[in-house]
Order: C-alpha cells, then structure tokens, then sequence
C-alpha cells in the first residue's frame, strides 16, 4: 500500500513536470538574466496589467522574421501596461548562436527595446509548454496572479507583416485592455523546435 | 554533329524536366488530396524545411528506411516542405542532392496555418519536423518530432 502511494505520488510529480499551460492557468514567476546583465522577473514590472511573454531566438528563420514586429509589439503596448518579455529557450550548447554573448550581439543589432532572457538550464520553457519559437503567452494580472489569457503565434503571416489579416496578440492585448475576453485564444503556426538538453 | 547536340539537348530537357516534377506547390486541399490518392499503401508524410536542422539531421532515416521497405510493404513517401515558395528552387536542389525518393510537396499555406494545421493533428503545435502516417487518406499515426531509423522501423512494422 505504502509502495503504491509512493508510485502514485511519483505519477503526480512526473505529471506536474510535464504540465503546460492553458488559457486560464496561473502562470509561475521566472527569475532570469536579461542581455543587460541584470536578472529579470515579471514581478519587477509593478504596474503591469499584463505581460506578452514571448519565447524566440536568434536562430529560427520565423523568429528572424518577427524581430521588428516584437519590437513593434513592445513599443506599443509597454505604455499601456503589457510589456514584452522575450525568453530564448533553447540549448547554447547545442545552438551557440543563441549564447548570451550572441543574444547580446542580436539585442543591440536590432535594438531590442524589451528585456531579452536565456532560460539558462531550461526550466522555465517547459512549465509554459512552449513548443516552437517564436510561441507567445499573453498573461493577465487578475487579483494578483498571472493568468494565461493567448497561447500561440504573433499574427497568421510570418513572411510579410503588412499582408497579416490577423494580428493576433494585438487583438488579445486589446481586447484584455478594454477589459473583453480575447476573441482567439489560442492559435498554432510552424515555428522552430526547441533545441532541448538530453 | 547536329544530331549530338540534339541529344544533348534532350537529355538537358529530360533531366530538367524530371527536376521540376520533383517538387509541387500545392495548398492544404491539394496536398490532403495527394494523401487521399494513395489508397491502400501505407504512406509516411514528413513535414520539414531546409531551415529545420533536426529535419536535416532526420531526412536520411527516412531515405533509408523507405528505400529498404517500399517493395516490401507497398510503401509510399511524401516529403511536404515548408519552405517559402520563393526558396522552391533551393528545396528543389536539396532533394536532389539527399535522393530524397517518393514525391515531393511544397505545402504554400503560410497564411491559413492555423486553419490547417490542427487539421493535420489537433495536438500539433506547427513545430518541425513532423510526420503522419496515413492508409486510404485516414492518419493513423502521428509524430512530432524526430524519429530515428529504428523508431521508423518499428512503426512500419505496426501499421504494415
């Protein structure tokens, strides 16, 4: 009996690492270094009334080709309360060109106006469910916690942004700020796998 | 001398002619519709693209194994990539130069990808490479992520 609960407790565990979120889900706090060199946490952001956590790089073709509209995204939401915060995910020793020194090099070539993050040991990615780059999690602040409220890509056209018939973070963040529920919660696109530690 | 140079001629046309049957660009319908033609052979579909590099690194199990198994098992392949249409001739020279067999797809679609794709598998998230294995159009399996020579093996062997 003492055997099985510990086998069911185990099951619990491994479960609760696999875990990914979905709309609704509070999402966890992260403490991570930025490019800058300081350590950056949601909770830093005081008047925040949501954040636009977006998971990219500098390797993946279609995260390439959303670096402005990420920046775009920032400037114009971080002044209404919903900042970008960018987490690369993958691996820098399977993929040293998403190092920080490398990550440092992107930020500056492209001005990056938002905080660029590595989820250095890879803990952080996975409690998301972040499967691809770039893969976006609009949060809500709602009674103090950090609510999963847009899982999925930036707007349905990676190659040419100004033929986008859907925008999609821009009408979840607009919609949260008028305080309506998102309209499309969820969306997939092709993206780049994350390159995982075994 | 004439006839030489129309021999060479031909045989410039012929293999550039077979070149650009290699690779179609099609939309979700059509390719759902190529799937659907191969009946009763058991048929892997590999999404990928020549910037995916784990699709890069998984490409040869598939070359390998459907090479070994496609008399056996009836088998057929289909490689969709999801390169931008404008890239077509580089994918194009890329299977060539991998003898990447069975027919080739360029699934241009990128503004619908989230109308197709949960299509495809509703659990998938777009993430490269994948791959379905379909009898009579229906999917009955599907992966996404790579797999390994002997994982494929194993597969074919269940579904066969």
């Amino acid at each position: 009996m003492k055997n099985l609960t510990l086998i069911l407790l185990l099951m619990l565990v491994h479960i609760g690492t696999n875990a990914q979120y979905d709309i609704g889900s509070q999402a966890t706090d992260f403490s991570l270094q930025s490019v800058d060199g300081k350590k950056v946490s949601l909770s830093d952001y005081a008047d925040a009334k949501g954040y636009i956590v977006i998971f990219t790089c500098n390797t993946c073709p279609f995260a390439v080709a959303y670096e402005d509209r990420i920046n775009d995204l920032d400037s114009k939401y971080k002044g209404l309360g919903f900042p970008v915060i960018a987490i690369n995910p993958n691996d820098p020793e399977l993929s040293p060109k998403d190092n920080m020194e490398a990550m440092i090099q992107r930020s500056a070539d492209k001005n990056f106006s938002f905080p660029y993050l590595l989820d250095l040991g890879q803990k952080i990615y996975p409690q998301y469910g972040a499967r691809r780059t770039p893969h976006v999690f609009v949060l809500h602040k709602e009674e103090g916690n950090n609510i999963v409220r847009y899982i999925g890509a930036i707007d349905n056209n990676h190659e040419d942004a100004n033929d986008a018939s859907e925008r999609y973070v821009e009408n979840a963040v607009d919609a949260l700020l008028k305080g309506e529920a998102v309209k499309t919660e969820k969306t997939v696109a092709i993206g780049c796998d994350i390159k995982v530690k075994k | 001398m004439r006839k030489l140079g129309c021999i060479i001629l031909f045989f410039v046309w012929a293999v550039l002619g077979l070149f650009a049957q290699e690779i179609r660009t099609v939309k979700y319908e059509q390719m759902a519709e190529i799937i659907d033609q191969k009946g009763d052979k058991l048929t892997i579909v590999n999404f990928w693209a020549t910037w995916c590099i784990p699709c890069i690194e998984e490409i040869p199990h598939f070359v390998a194994v459907f090479n070994q198994y496609k008399a056996q098992t009836n088998l057929e392949m289909i490689f969709v990539s999801l390169d931008r249409a404008t890239h077509l001739k580089e994918v194009a020279e890329f299977i060539k130069t991998n003898k990447m067999p069975g027919e080739a797809l360029l699934l241009d679609d990128a503004k619908r990808f989230n109308e197709w794709i949960p299509k495809v598998h509703p659990d998938w998230e777009g993430n490269l490479p994948a791959t379905g294995f379909y009898r009579k159009g229906e999917l009955m399996e599907f992966h996404a992520n790579m797999l390994t020579e002997e994982e494929l093996i194993h597969i074919i062997d269940k579904l066969k």
